[in-house]
Formats: structure tokens, sequence, C-alpha cells
């Protein structure tokens, strides 16, 4: 029997052997149209989605590759109504395409009539297109060559998007590679993104997402506009681009609650796009602002809906998206795929971190038992309050201390969600505390000071989540967080992965009161992180502490 | 004799003698050529034939007829046309005019083909058509000599079958192994999911649309492979129905025996059962969609169908895949009379089926089809050396069992192929099936493994079979969860007990459990001040009392509950609103009745203690020979027995009876005591003794 790496379940899923000694191999095979689901140490799971097997189309894969590279691989035998369905699914792809018309505008043009007729009957298209051309084409409205991919994906005829783009205002930017150097998956994945129109780029946190964007600026040559989540992120792009590109601070502008500047670039927050006057979002006139030739959304799996929908009207523009995951909390990732476009670009972290590009970091998970008043508070408290309850316990304070005793020359992030938490830490800790509370300029400063090592303990709420970059950080003890949020410890996991100077091995922390809601959503966290190979050790706090007596 | 050639008259004036009729043709054939017909028709056989003339009397009836003729292929029926439609004797060369382009080889194999079923007859050299089937064809009238009209399409041979793919063996062979594995998974499937939450049989019987359309989705497979599997466990009597107002559709005791069975053995079972059932369940696309599990998806034809297109499918070049059109025509040519648009279904219906079941592989035979072709549909399944061989036809195809499994910081073991039985059945206790096809992947929650604890397991072994069995060190997550629900598990216990007793002072409490007295009500001590006891508080109470005590009730929130001196109270319900009527004086015979009763409680009383029976009072068992005999004579006596009689409940009561009848299995008697005649069943009469001292 062929002892191939690759073992295709019926469920669509496909298991890799890591170990063998054809893995690499059949992984650069899979990885065009089957989804990382999960990979820790042995076997790595890769998921086949209707979603997956169209981005693989999109980037000219076929359904008889797919098929061949599954046969090839497979230890046994493939389910015959596995390959059917590939085929099928694959198939459903491009059948439908919108494209330029000389006379017409934008058209949807069918390759398969039956196709149009069955779409064109759906009453969520009538209202998205014009007049019928002829038997294998139709009118479509401009403004609603988003919505009208949006609502042909969820009828499962995903079109083609070859209208191609507008070209925008040209601007002349360039990377300035003094010092530094673009890393190879940054190029590949810039260089991808431009080749295939629109589309998201994967990243790990600390992977250099900046940079992928600043390059794609320089291939697009034309006035950008950025979506990141906070200020602080804002400031911190701003940065980075003077820094590695031709970029001068005339050419930048920051669009935000405190300044509205429109620049050549301009770096925008999720926050002021979505805020409503009157129930209008008033400031979404930005996309219109200039004739932008490309907009980058960092942090795609965030995207507020509000910036979705204005997306939908602006799809004449190249747009890149920028993400650690692709998991999105609210499950919209059929949205991210037609407004903003395919994947372009996956690494799984591990591989990243093999080539030195981010820290190797060692996960701890730290229980600590409530003391017997707390644990009858929790029995009787209301099923809202307990999460808190259980999370804010103060047995956990003694194990922050104990924690930072044991890394006391390193720079240490607390993370925590709940702000009366953060601030009785801070203050037994003698610690500064960021939280959204605190002004951009103090917030700064104290990333300032923490950078240059004259702040060694930082206490900080869910603001440092997204786009902190903080190198030294070696060490994050997560005290409590948004229940189970997958991303969110992604996220904050990342902060400690920049690779640091003397290569040491970063420290995530996350202390649970055991046998209680906070160990359950702890769990739940844990497992996006545990199937990007990132395994948790489980230490008792009494170990942590006994190791601080000694 | 008209139009016959000088080689006719030869054979004529060769012929021992002159064949006059079917009834001399047959008897004139030898022992090996009437067992040839015998064989080919065998319905001749049932009842054997008295005589020739017997013989071909059946032999020439529609009935049988129309059968002998739906076998035959196109080109024997276009020869017997042929001669149907001539007058007299005819060589078989002769048709030639008829059958144009045809050769001379071809038209003689099939006119002795014809003859040897007796649908011809005289020859060897000459034949003649019988008679009744010149009619049962429905022809014109017969025509002189081979001025008949030319037949436009004469096929003497079968229309070749191409291949839409030549496969190498070993590729036909790992899919259909690939394919048999998975059926016999998702087969296994079916039943486990409708263990737990079995459809409802509808009330024509059958499986609802939408309850088999539920299934598909739980399996995550079409619907025409749902019903495929749903008949092939039928078939292979894995799945029944409850019956009674909840009937629903589970599986058989036999599912239990046969899950255990290795993988081949599993496979050979279903596709045995395949291979001979009557459903159809490509039926059910077809209007007027028919339900499952029904006489509806049955077609009678459908076994012979299954097995021609096999046959078909084996006579082509190992390896071919065959088009599907062209096989169909091939199969038509076989059985052209049987041909409809039912066979057509049928045809693709078995091609589909079969590469479900693995029987073919990638389109083309594999050597289990071969294997199933050489089962015998009339044998019995089960013990068999037939189901010996198609088990050894698929073995090497399986993928071989593994006895490992992979564990992952993520909280899953994979097993990466099918496991052996013993690991299989320990890990479906222990952890949650995530993913199943040729690897199984399992996840391991807090669930989980309290589920193996409570099972009796101890977290010690949990952790010795994982390290045991995986090639992997067991993670230190998982390891932290098994040992950590082990500290916890069982630390709440948990315990039957009717009633408590409790007291502040452990000396007392301790001669409680040692009192003579308290014996009886089984206490247990579980904790220093606290007795449990399955007893009734209100028992509890009257023993601790008896036994000299002081005991004091109390609720549930323990709140003491006054006693108050015994004065019981009906409860108001069952109480009737009037006051019901005077009771008149007994009837005469109520009377004569209690006196009996009476006596007879007299009479046993003195049984008992003349009887001298130990002292036990119990009727001594009796023998059902015994039972009858005694209760024969107490008929004939008119004598009163004394029996013991279990109730439905298997309570034995005695009686005084007075038999009456007794036939079939029941005895009629008048029952002293109630006054009443009544039927005892005789099977429940325990012991009878007769009543003679009275």
């Amino acid at each position: 029997m062929n002892e191939g790496p690759l073992i295709v379940q019926s469920d669509k899923t496909l298991l890799l052997e890591a170990d063998h000694l054809l893995a690499d191999q059949c992984r650069h095979e899979i990885a065009p149209f089957a989804e990382l689901e999960r990979a820790p140490e042995h076997i790595h799971t890769y998921r086949l989605t209707p979603l997956g097997l169209w981005n693989a189309r999109a980037a000219g894969h076929d359904a008889e590759g797919v098929i061949d590279v599954l046969l090839r691989y497979s230890r046994y035998p493939v389910p015959h109504a596995l390959l059917i369905d590939v085929a099928e699914t694959m198939d459903r792809y491009g059948r439908l395409q919108l494209r330029k018309h000389p006379a017409h505008g934008l058209v949807l043009h069918a390759f398969d009539t039956a196709v149009l007729e069955e779409v064109l009957r759906s009453k969520k298209v009538e209202p998205l297109v014009g007049a019928r051309i002829d038997k294998d084409s139709v009118v479509v409205h401009p403004s609603e060559r988003g919505h009208l991919k949006q609502v042909l994906l969820k009828l499962g005829w995903p079109a083609d998007d070859v209208a191609g783009y507008v070209d925008g205002e040209a601007h002349p930017i360039a990377l300035v590679e003094d010092g530094w150097a673009m890393r190879d998956y940054q190029r590949q994945a810039a260089q991808g993104f431009w080749d295939g129109g629109s589309g998201v780029v994967v990243l790990p946190c600390g992977a250099g997402k900046t940079i992928v964007g600043a390059a794609a600026m320089a291939i697009a040559q034309a006035t950008t506009l950025i979506l990141v989540t906070n200020t602080v992120a804002a400031r911190q792009w701003r940065d980075e681009l003077l820094r590695r590109t031709t970029l001068t601070e005339d050419e930048i502008g920051e669009y935000s609650g405190a300044r509205k500047e429109i620049r050549p670039v301009t770096i925008a927050t999720y926050q002021v796009m979505t805020t409503k006057r009157k129930g209008v979002y008033n400031h979404l006139e930005l996309f219109d602002a200039r004739d932008w030739g490309l907009i980058v959304y960092d942090e795609v799996h965030l995207l507020p809906a509000p910036i979705f929908r204005f997306t939908a009207d602006i799809q004449a523009r190249r747009r890149l998206g920028l993400t650690a995951t692709l998991v999105r909390e609210d499950g919209r990732e059929g949205d991210v795929f037609s407004l903003i476009g395919p994947k372009r670009y996956d690494a799984p972290w591990k591989d990243i971190e093999h080539q030195g590009y981010i820290a190797p970091a060692d996960c701890v998970e730290v229980r600590v038992t409530l003391d017997d008043r707390e644990r009858l508070l929790y029995a009787t408290a209301e099923p809202e309050d307990r999460y808190r309850l259980a999370a804010s316990s103060d047995r956990k304070t003694r194990v922050v201390d104990a924690l930072l005793r044991r890394h006391a020359d390193e720079q240490v992030l607390v993370i925590g969600q709940y702000l009366d938490q953060l601030h009785e830490l801070a203050e037994h800790l003698d610690a500064a505390v960021i939280t959204g509370e605190t002004t951009v300029k103090a917030r700064q400063e104290l990333f300032e000071q923490f950078r240059t090592g004259e702040v060694r303990v930082l206490v900080v709420s869910k603001v440092a989540n997204f786009s902190v970059d903080l190198p030294e950080a070696s060490v994050a003890i997560q005290v409590s967080g948004s229940f189970g949020s997958r991303q969110e410890e992604a996220q904050r996991l990342g902060r400690v992965l920049r690779p640091k100077a003397d290569g040491r091995t970063a420290r995530f922390y996350a202390v649970v009161a055991r046998d209680t809601v906070d160990a359950d959503f702890a769990a739940h966290r844990q497992r996006f992180l545990a199937e990007q190979g990132y395994a948790y050790r489980i230490v008792d706090a009494d170990e942590i502490l006994a190791g601080d007596t000694d | 004799m008209a139009g016959s050639t000088p080689l006719g008259r030869d054979s004529s004036s060769d012929g021992a003698r002159k064949v006059r009729s079917l009834t001399e043709d047959l008897r004139q054939r030898d022992d090996i050529q009437l067992a040839a017909l015998l064989r080919a028709r065998t319905d001749l056989l049932h009842p054997v034939p008295a005589g020739f003339g017997a013989l071909a009397n059946r032999a020439t009836t529609v009935r049988s007829l129309t059968e002998v003729l739906d076998g035959l292929d196109l080109w024997s029926l276009q020869v017997l046309q042929a001669y149907a439609a001539l007058d007299g004797p005819a060589a078989p060369v002769e048709l030639a005019a008829r059958l144009p382009g045809v050769e001379r080889g071809d038209l003689e194999t099939a006119a002795a083909l014809l003859h040897e079923r007796a649908l011809l007859w005289d020859g060897p050299q000459e034949y003649r058509v019988v008679n009744a089937v010149r009619q049962l064809l429905g022809g014109a009238a017969p025509v002189r000599g081979a001025a008949a009209e030319p037949l436009a399409h004469p096929q003497p041979h079968p229309p070749a079958v191409g291949a839409v793919a030549s496969e190498p063996p070993a590729r036909v062979a790992r899919h259909a192994g690939g394919q048999a594995a998975s059926f016999v998974r998702n087969a296994t499937d079916l039943l486990t999911a409708w263990s737990s939450a079995p459809p409802r049989r509808l009330r024509a019987g059958g499986l609802g649309v939408r309850d088999l359309a539920r299934t598909a989705t739980a399996l995550g497979q079409d619907q025409q492979v749902t019903a495929l599997l749903v008949e092939v466990v039928n078939a292979a009597q894995l799945l029944g129905n409850e019956v009674g107002s909840a009937a629903a559709w589970c599986p058989t005791p036999r599912f239990d025996t046969w899950r255990t069975l290795p993988l081949a053995e599993q496979w050979a079972e279903l596709a045995r059962a395949w291979f001979e059932m009557a459903a159809v369940p490509a039926l059910l696309g077809t209007e007027p969609r028919p339900n499952l599990l029904t006489w509806d998806v049955r077609r009678a034809g459908a076994t012979d169908v299954r097995r021609a297109v096999l046959e078909a499918l084996r006579r082509l070049p190992e390896g071919t895949a065959p088009d599907r059109e062209q096989l169909a025509a091939h199969l038509a040519w076989h059985h052209p009379r049987r041909e409809s648009a039912l066979q057509r279904l049928l045809y693709d219906a078995t091609l589909d089926e079969a590469e479900l079941l693995g029987v073919t592989g990638l389109g083309a035979l594999a050597d289990t089809g071969r294997a199933l072709l050489t089962t015998d549909p009339r044998q019995e399944a089960g013990a068999d050396p037939v189901g010996a061989a198609l088990v050894r036809a698929v073995e090497p195809l399986l993928p071989v069992p593994v006895d490992h499994v992979l564990l992952q910081a993520d909280g899953t073991a994979v097993a990466p192929g099918p496991l052996v039985p013993d690991l299989a059945a320990d890990l479906a206790l222990l952890a949650d099936v995530e993913s199943t096809g040729g690897a199984t992947v399992y996840r391991f929650t807090e669930t989980s493994v309290r589920r193996a604890l409570d099972a009796g397991w101890s977290a010690a072994r949990v952790l010795a079979v994982l390290r045991e069995r995986s090639r992997t060190p067991v993670p230190q997550p998982l390891e932290y969860l098994v040992t950590d629900l082990g500290n916890r598990h069982g630390r709440v216990r948990v315990g039957p007990a009717a009633s408590y007793v409790r007291c502040d002072d452990p000396g007392t409490v301790a001669s409680l459990l040692a009192d003579r007295a308290t014996r009886a009500l089984g206490l247990v001590r579980i904790a220093d001040t606290v007795l449990v006891s399955a007893a009734a508080p209100s028992l509890l109470m009257s023993t601790l009392r008896e036994g000299g005590y002081l005991p004091a009730e109390e609720s549930t929130d323990g709140v003491p509950v006054a006693q108050r001196p015994a004065a019981h109270r009906s409860p108001l319900r069952g109480v009737p609103g009037a006051a019901p009527a005077e009771p008149g004086p007994p009837a005469g015979e109520v009377v004569d009745a209690a006196v009996r009763a009476l006596r007879a409680g007299d009479v046993t009383v003195g049984e008992r203690i003349t009887g001298g029976s130990g002292g036990s009072g119990r009727l001594p068992r009796s023998t059902s020979s015994e039972t009858l005999a005694v209760l024969h004579d107490a008929v004939a006596a008119e004598q009163e027995v004394w029996i013991g009689y279990a109730d439905r409940a298997g309570l034995t009561t005695e009686r005084v009876v007075e038999p009456l009848r007794l036939e079939a299995g029941f005895l009629t008697a008048y029952d002293v005591r109630t006054a009443q005649v009544r039927t005892f069943t005789l099977a429940r009469i325990t012991a009878v003794l007769p009543i003679t001292t009275r």
C-alpha cells in the first residue's frame, strides 16, 4: 500500500503527517487549495472548503490538478464522492465573470447560460443587474459590483472579477532598504497580492505585515488609504512608512479622532470611520475624498460591518487585507472573500518561527485555585457575573507577583480585561497602567519608555491587543480576556513574538482560575494557538509560588 | 416435405425412426440431453412429469414458454423467429436467406440450443418450431419455404462493450478496497446513529423522506448513498423495527455481533446482502417517489440484473471500466425480452452501487466482485465456503488495521488507519470522534474522559493505555486533564437511601449499628453520626422503637415532625358522594360457595397438617404430566382440587377449584373462593393436589 503522508477524510479534512519524508513537498502542493485548520506537532489538519477551492481557482489551479495532488499523496484511497465534490465545486467558480464591456460598461458574463438563468431568477440578484444584453450577459450597475459578488457567492456561483481596477491618482513611493532587507515571504506576499488584483495576506503577528503593505504601495505607485484599528497603530504605521519608504511626513496624513488630515497616503482608524453623527457615517466619505489607487485594511478579521458595506461600493479600487488569522468570531469569512478578495498569501506561524523571523514562544497556563470565600461567591453568583468573578480572583495577584520575580530582568506586559482588576494590579505592582482612558500622548510616552527599558512592567487593557510594536517585550502575563476569543489570544501572543536581540524564547503566561468558566474560556482561546503548533503547558499556581520561595 | 433440401432428406432417411411430435422427440433424447433440458428449464421439474407426454405438455404451456423465452438472448430469438416464420422442417443453413450475412456455425449453434430447450423439435439436421411458440411470438402466418422477408439486423454476437478507461488491476483493487472500507464505516455510523435516535416507522411502513434527508446530512453523504446503506443493512438483517405504537427503525441484536467481526467479514455480509436483495434504492428518485424500506422499492428481477451486470463486467478484459451505453446494449442483447426503462435504471443503479460497495473499483470489476459472482443465491448465507471466499477476496484490499494512535497537544488523537478492535473500543470510551475516513481523529474532552472514569477506569489506567498505545509522548495538557479529573472524580459520592438516622453521639450510632434488632434494616454508616437505610422512615421508626430507642422523626429540612397518636384518616379521594345502596341479602349460590370455600380452606389446613410437607406450607411442585393426570381424574370424578397458580407477575397463589373442562392448554374450573367460573392457563399451574379427605 502506498505510504503517502496524507490521509483524506470523508468529512473533507486532510491529515498531513508532519514528520513524513514527503510532508514538506506535500504541504506546498496542498496549501493553494486547502486551508490549514490546525498544526499541532504530529498531524496537521487541512480542510477543503468551497472558499479554499475557489481561492485556488482564482489563483489558476484546476480541479484535475487538485485531484491529482490528493491521489498522489494520499495513503488510502480517496473517497470517490469527495473527488466528485471537489471537481463540481471548483467548476462553479468562473462560470460567471464580471468584466468590462466596450459599450455597456460593467457586465456579468456567463460561460454557461443555464447558470446565468439560475442566478437571474434569484430575487436577491434581480435589483443588482440591469438589462440583458444577449443570452450570456447582463448589465451590472457599477455601484453593485461588490453586492453582486456577495450574493453570487452565497448562491454558490462565485464570480471571477476581471473588470479591473482604476489606477487611482499616481504617487511615487519606493522602498528604502538601508540597514534592512525585505524578507522573501514578504516579497512573495506583496507580489502575490498584486498579481491577484485584490485579496488578503495572512501572516503571524510580528512577521512584518506593515512591510508587506509598504511593498504593495511601492508596486502600486499610487495614493493609498490605510485603515487600522486605533490611533496608536496609526502612528506606528506612519513611523514605519517613514523609516521604510521614500515617503516624507508631509505626504502621510492621519485621519483619526484627533486629526483629520487627507494626504496622498492617509491612515485612518476603524473607530473614526464608523463614528455616526445623527445616524450617518459621515466619515465614510473619506473613501471618495481622493482617487485612491490602493486601500489597505490592517487586521482585516476585525473589519467592522459599516466598512464592509462601504467596501462593497468601491470594488473598482485595489484592496489589500492584512491579518494574522482569517478566523472571525462573527463568521463573516465569506464577506472577506467576496469584498476584500481571496487569500493571496499564507504562511504557518511555525514556518516563520523556524526561519527566525519571529521569536519562539513558550506558552504556559497557570492554574490557580480559588480560596473558599471566592468559591462560595462564585457558586452563588449569577451566570453573567461568573466569568468576571473567576477572572479577577485575588489569587491571581500572588501568581503575577511570583512570575514577575521569576523574570526580574525582562520586559513584562500584564494584560487583562477588567479595569478594576488592572488598576488594583498596577497599584500592587507599582507599575504604570494603560487602558482606553489613557490619552494617546500618555500611551505613546509609556510605550516609548517601555521600549527603552525605563519602564519594565506595563499593565495594559485590550487597547494593546493590536498593532502595538513593543519589540523588547519578552514576557506576557494574561490575567483575563474577552471570554473565549481565539483571535485575541493570538494577538496577545503576537505582542511578545517580535524576534529578540539575543534570540531569547518569549514567554506567554495565562493565569486561569481552575474549575470555573475562566478555565473553559481559556481552553477555547488556546485552541487557535494549539492548532498553530503552540503547545500550552499547564502548571499549578503552587508550583510557581513554591519555585518562588527557593 | 415441403422446402426440404437434399440434406434434410438425407437426415430423415438416416434417422432410425420418424419423429412425429415433440413428445417423440423428447422420448428419443438420451439422458444427457434430457438433463440439459431440465437444467435449463427448471420449472419442468416441479413436479416431475409422469411421462414424456406430460413433459411435452408442460413444456408447451404459455407460462413455461414465457419463462424460457425471457431467458433467451437476441440471436436465439432471431433464429427462433425465423423458424416460426417457416411452415415446415428446415435445416439451419436454410435460414441464411432470412438472416443474411450470418455464418452457418452461428445458425447451427443457435438451432442446437433452441432444440435443447425444446423450442424446436425434430432434427438434428432439420428442425421444426413448437407450435405453441409460434403463437406466443405472435408472428404472421407461416410462410412456405425460405421466401420470407430477410431480417434487417441479425445479431449473432452481442455488441462489443468499449472501455471508457482501462485501469491497472492494482489501482482497481486499491480503489475497491477503499470503498469497501468506507462502506462498512458508513454502515456502522448509520446504525450507531439510529441506535441513539431511531427514526420513526411510517404508518404505511417504510422510512420517511425527511428522516432519510436528516440521516444523510448527519452522515455527510448524499441521499442516494444513504438510501443504499439503509437498504443494505436492512437486507443484512442488521436493521429492524420495533412493533407497537412507537414503531421505529433501529439496529437488531445482530448488529452487536456484526460490529465485532473483522472488517473483511463485516464487508462480506453487507456485500452478499446487497447482491441478493430485492430492494432497488435507486427507485427513490423516480415517480411516484416511493418510500425506502417498503415493497414499493423492491423489484423481483433486481438480483438477476445485478448478477447479469457483474457477469458482463467479468467478460471484459481485466481493469476495463465499460461505457455504460454500450454495456446496456450488451446486456439488452442477452435478455432482449426483459428490456424496459426499469431495466436500464437497474443497470445504472447496479454499476453505481457496485462502485460504492467496492465490488468494482474505478468502474472495473475487482476481485471482490469476482468472488461475489461465485456465490450461490440458493445457498444459505453464513456457514458457507463462498462467504469465506468473499472474505479472502476483500481482505488484501482493505487497509491494514493499526494498533497505535498519535497523541497531540491540542487534545486530539489521530489513528492513522482503521484501529484494531480492542483499541477502537477503548478510544470510543475515552474520546469523542471528530473526523472519520481513512484515519480517525479523536478528541479528548473533560466529558469524554469523565465517561471513562464513570465506566470504572482509573486515571492511572487511562494514562497507561494512552502511553502504551501512542507512538508519541502523552502531551502534558492531556496528562494534566486526566490526572486532574481522576483526582476530582468521585469526590462527591451519591448513593441510594430511603431514610437516615442521625445522632450527635457516635457511641449511640455505633450501638445502633451493632444492635441485633436493627439488623433487618440494613443500616450503613456514612459518617460518625449518620446512618442510612433502604427501609422506609416509618419502618425505621417502628423498628427502633421496638428496639427500645426513642427516635424522633424529622422532615426533609430537619424540623422535628410531631407524631400524632395513631388515629388514621382516609384521604378524601375515592369517597362516593351519595351513600351506597344497602346490599341485599346474599344470593343462595354465593352462600353455598362461601361454605364450600370455607370447607376447602379447612380441608387444606387439614392437608397441610396431615401432608407433613416439611412445615413450609407450600404446595409441592408437580410436573406437568402429573398436573394433567390429576386434573383429568378430577374432571372425571367431579372432584375438587387444590392448585398453586402463578399470576402474570410470577406470584403464586393457592386456590381450591372444581375442574369442569380441560382443553387446549386451559383448565376451566369453578373457583370456590371467588365463586366464579374462570379459565386457568395450564402452564401456570405450578402444583395440583386432589382433595380426597372430604
